[in-house]
């Protein structure tokens, strides 16, 4: 195995952004991410709760799935005119995020239930040096990550026609960070005078997610799956830390009307997701599949934290998404026990121009996909990396905060799957 | 496996890396900027919280405009003044009560920077109306201090063979009624105003024929803070209590002067009336607005009669008085003294608000002439 993700790793040309579009995770399956995603026709082994639920059907017996993920990400920054102005670069520290997918699944003749557990969102921004960083009064720091539990069931109406469903419950926290700037009239400049991080509860959202597979015939794969939006009110506390600025007069000034540590709202939502997949099998050993996908991030359209106690620190930041499409191919070359995948994907990014920014700056990724499976019969391991080509992208003077310069997002993806089937 | 890790880890940091970007080059399209030459008011000046001192003329809106355009092979001259400044500028000393002083020192007898045989640059003077900027030619303190004897802002404008020049004119004879408590006896007609425009931009059609023009139209003089900023209500333990001048509480829409906050926390406007000087009323405000809206009409008129840039100050201001602007993350407003847009005396900008001038000028020189010259820097957060 060692030597299989080694091998992976060699064939990796090219790091890039690997997140899907926004802050969307769709690293759910070794076996279909070695196919870039392009899994909701053919969805067929425990994993069918992230990609298709109709497709839990195909499970005979009892099969357990386990997929750790490794994502490596950072993002870097040249500002431009007119602020924070040329010549100045900002970088993230380096992340690995560990999404983990688990699932667990049984049949009963036609009928498959199933729980899975995954990160299909997730996010975490860190910029450098935030007592200096230049984009600190937008963001240091923001940080989502949700986990979805999905108790599914999938049936079999006959040999080629499968429905499945399932709940999306949902377990979630954010954190933001930020510094809080103040107009010095003594100095006649804006100064620093402390920071606001914001906290959540782990708190609970619900959805559902539906599918169903057909096969119009025995070597041709239709399926189509939906995940409804899952919108998580978030209930935290806002912890505000004042700092000296070295001008007692106007740190008298600020201290008088700086905000206590108070309670706050908030929202963040998990977009709606659909998918339609349609793949072929000109032989047994072949199989090819193309997916196109939608994800409505116009449910993004703001982020808005609200302090019931002191309403005049309320804060919005308007995002102003667009729904987009991603397309994803992929192949399959199983000659024996062994499984050869790859596959290529187009995200487009969902954030309009004016909003990229330090909360989230998201590019266009094209991600290429490797693959490499094992079959030792009970038991399955599989393994996928992933690598990106993500253009830089500027905001071209257009950012809401006026804070203007290019971003470069890099990313590194490895993931493996174990599947385990007993009677 | 950790093995795997770091060689991931490894291989990101090696794939991405973003170096500085550099601006992008400068071109002048269609403008020349070879001799820049900038007439105008105290704003163009570099007038800052009451007073001329060099380090504010240094980021003037025409100093950033010729940094940016690379104009004047380098060197773009004005009469730069050292501390504490003509006069010594105001200084904060308290918030609350709120106390402006003037800094220490004796100012200097005047610039440190000779007059170039052919004048300044930067021919800009504070406290110019538009009839003065053609014909006045001394006068204390300014005036003598740019124009030093040689002539008129406009002679001397001519005089240096322009090819390009930005005129910020009429802004003064908007403000002078205002800050003389609304006195619309000194009010110039925008019938006058345009007249007066016209013969300007004849003369130097007829003597600088090579230049190309950018002409600032008039921001609304009673939006700036000097005009705004003093609340018609104070508190009072009764309640919030609307202040008095002489004909009683003062309707809605009139106007206080900031000088006025001085005699408000001294019982003015409360027991005993406010100076109709420091009232601007409905009517005198009104007059004010009309006459701005029509100079801006005259400039935008002229403007496009004479294929020049027209820069709308008018709309910037607007724009700022109503939302502000963000700056890295950070909203800067008109709110006097900690919105961050004006400086101490709440009529002229901040070095930021002259800094946001200039861009406006840059964007509509860019536009009219195919010009690509970069937008002035706006500062980081430090």
């Amino acid at each position: 195995m060692k030597r299989a993700v080694l091998i992976l790793v060699g064939l990796v040309a090219a790091a890039g952004d690997a997140r899907a579009a926004g802050y969307s995770l769709y690293e759910q399956g070794a076996r279909a991410l070695g196919m870039a995603g392009a899994f909701t026709a053919r969805a067929d082994d425990p994993s069918a709760m992230f990609f298709n639920p109709a497709g839990l059907a195909q499970v005979e017996g009892q099969a357990f799935l386990v997929s750790p993920n490794a994502i490596f990400f950072r993002s870097d920054f040249a500002g431009a005119a007119p602020s924070p102005g040329y010549g100045v670069v900002e970088q993230t520290e380096d992340k690995t995020f560990l999404p983990l997918a688990l699932y667990y699944a049984r049949d009963s003749g036609a009928l498959t239930g199933g729980i899975g557990m995954y990160n299909s969102y997730g996010l975490e921004v860190e910029w450098q040096s935030p007592d200096t960083y230049t984009g600190r009064y937008i963001s240091t720091r923001s940080k989502v990550r949700p986990f979805f539990f999905v108790p599914t069931l999938a049936y079999a109406l006959n040999e080629r026609l499968r429905v499945g469903a399932g709940a999306n419950l949902v377990f979630s926290k954010v954190e933001l960070e930020r510094h809080l700037p103040a107009f010095d009239p003594f100095l006649g400049q804006t100064v620093d005078v402390g920071t606001a991080m914001l906290e959540s509860e782990t708190n609970f959202g619900a959805g559902w997610n539906a599918g169903i597979q057909w096969q119009p015939a025995a070597r041709l794969h239709v399926g189509a799956s939906y995940r409804s939006k899952v919108a998580v009110d978030y209930r935290g506390s806002a912890d505000f830390t004042r700092r000296d600025t070295g001008d007692p007069p106007f740190d008298a000034l600020v201290a008088a009307t700086f905000p206590a540590d108070q309670a706050i709202a908030t929202s963040v939502p998990f977009p709606a997701q659909g998918s339609i997949g349609l793949a072929w099998e000109p032989c047994s050993s072949w199989a090819f599949e193309g997916d196109f996908n939608w994800t409505w991030w116009d449910a993004f359209d703001r982020l808005e934290v609200r302090f019931p106690a002191t309403p005049a620190l309320d804060f919005e930041s308007i995002q102003d998404w667009k729904g987009v499409m991603n397309i994803r191919v992929g192949s399959e070359y199983r000659p024996g026990d062994w499984s050869y995948r790859a596959g290529y994907y187009f995200d487009k990014s969902p954030q309009p121009r004016a909003s990229l920014g330090p909360l989230l700056p998201d590019v266009d990724r094209h991600g290429i996909t490797l693959g490499l499976g094992h079959n030792f019969g009970a038991a399955s391991l599989d393994a996928f990396a992933l690598g990106i080509v993500a253009p830089d992208r500027a905001t071209e003077g257009e950012n809401r905060d006026g804070y203007e310069g290019t971003y470069s997002n890099s990313t590194f993806t490895l993931g493996m799957s174990l599947g385990v089937a007993f009677p | 496996m950790r093995l795997v890790l770091a060689a991931a880890a490894l291989l990101l940091a090696g794939c991405s890396s973003l170096g500085p970007d550099a601006p992008p080059p400068v071109s002048w399209g269609s403008a020349d900027f070879t001799s820049y030459v900038a007439m105008g008011t105290s704003v163009s000046m570099g007038i800052e919280s009451g007073g001329l001192l060099d380090q504010n003329q240094l980021v003037s809106p025409p100093a950033l405009i010729a940094r940016q355009a690379g104009a004047n092979g380098g060197t773009f001259v004005q009469p730069l003044v050292a501390f504490p400044g003509i006069p010594p500028l105001l200084h904060l000393a308290s918030l609350n009560p709120l106390t402006l002083d003037r800094l220490p020192g004796a100012p200097p007898a005047g610039p440190y920077v000779a007059r170039p045989a052919d004048g300044y640059d930067n021919l800009a003077i504070s406290g110019a109306l538009l009839a003065n900027a053609i014909a006045q030619d001394s006068g204390a303190p300014y005036f003598d201090l740019v124009l030093q004897g040689h002539g008129t802002m406009l002679r001397q404008a001519i005089a240096q063979d322009p090819t390009f020049i930005t005129i910020e004119l009429g802004a003064n004879d908007a403000i002078l009624p205002l800050v003389e408590g609304g006195d619309p006896s000194l009010l110039l007609s925008p019938a006058a105003f345009q007249a007066q425009y016209a013969q300007l931009l004849d003369s130097l059609a007829l003597l600088a024929p090579q230049a190309k023009l950018a002409l600032a139209n008039v921001p609304q003089v009673t939006r700036l803070p000097y005009a705004a900023a003093v609340p018609l209500d104070v508190p009072l333990p009764t309640g919030l209590f609307r202040l008095h001048d002489a004909s009683g509480p003062l309707p809605d829409g009139s106007l206080i002067l900031l000088p006025a906050s001085l005699l408000i926390r001294q019982g003015y406007g409360v027991t005993t009336p406010l100076p109709d000087s420091l009232v601007i009323t409905l009517a005198e405000r009104a007059a004010i607005e009309g006459a701005v809206a029509g100079y801006n009409q005259a400039i935008a008129s002229e403007a496009l009669a004479r294929g020049a840039a027209l820069v709308d100050q008018f709309a910037l201001f607007e724009r700022l008085a109503d939302d502000g602007v963000l700056v890295s993350g950070v909203r800067y407003t008109f709110r006097y003294l900690t919105g961050g847009l004006f400086s101490l005396d709440g009529i002229h900008p901040s070095p930021l608000g002259s800094a946001l001038i200039a861009n406006t000028f840059i964007e509509a020189i860019n536009a009219k002439f195919g010009a690509h010259i970069p937008a002035a820097d706006l500062g980081q957060p430090i």
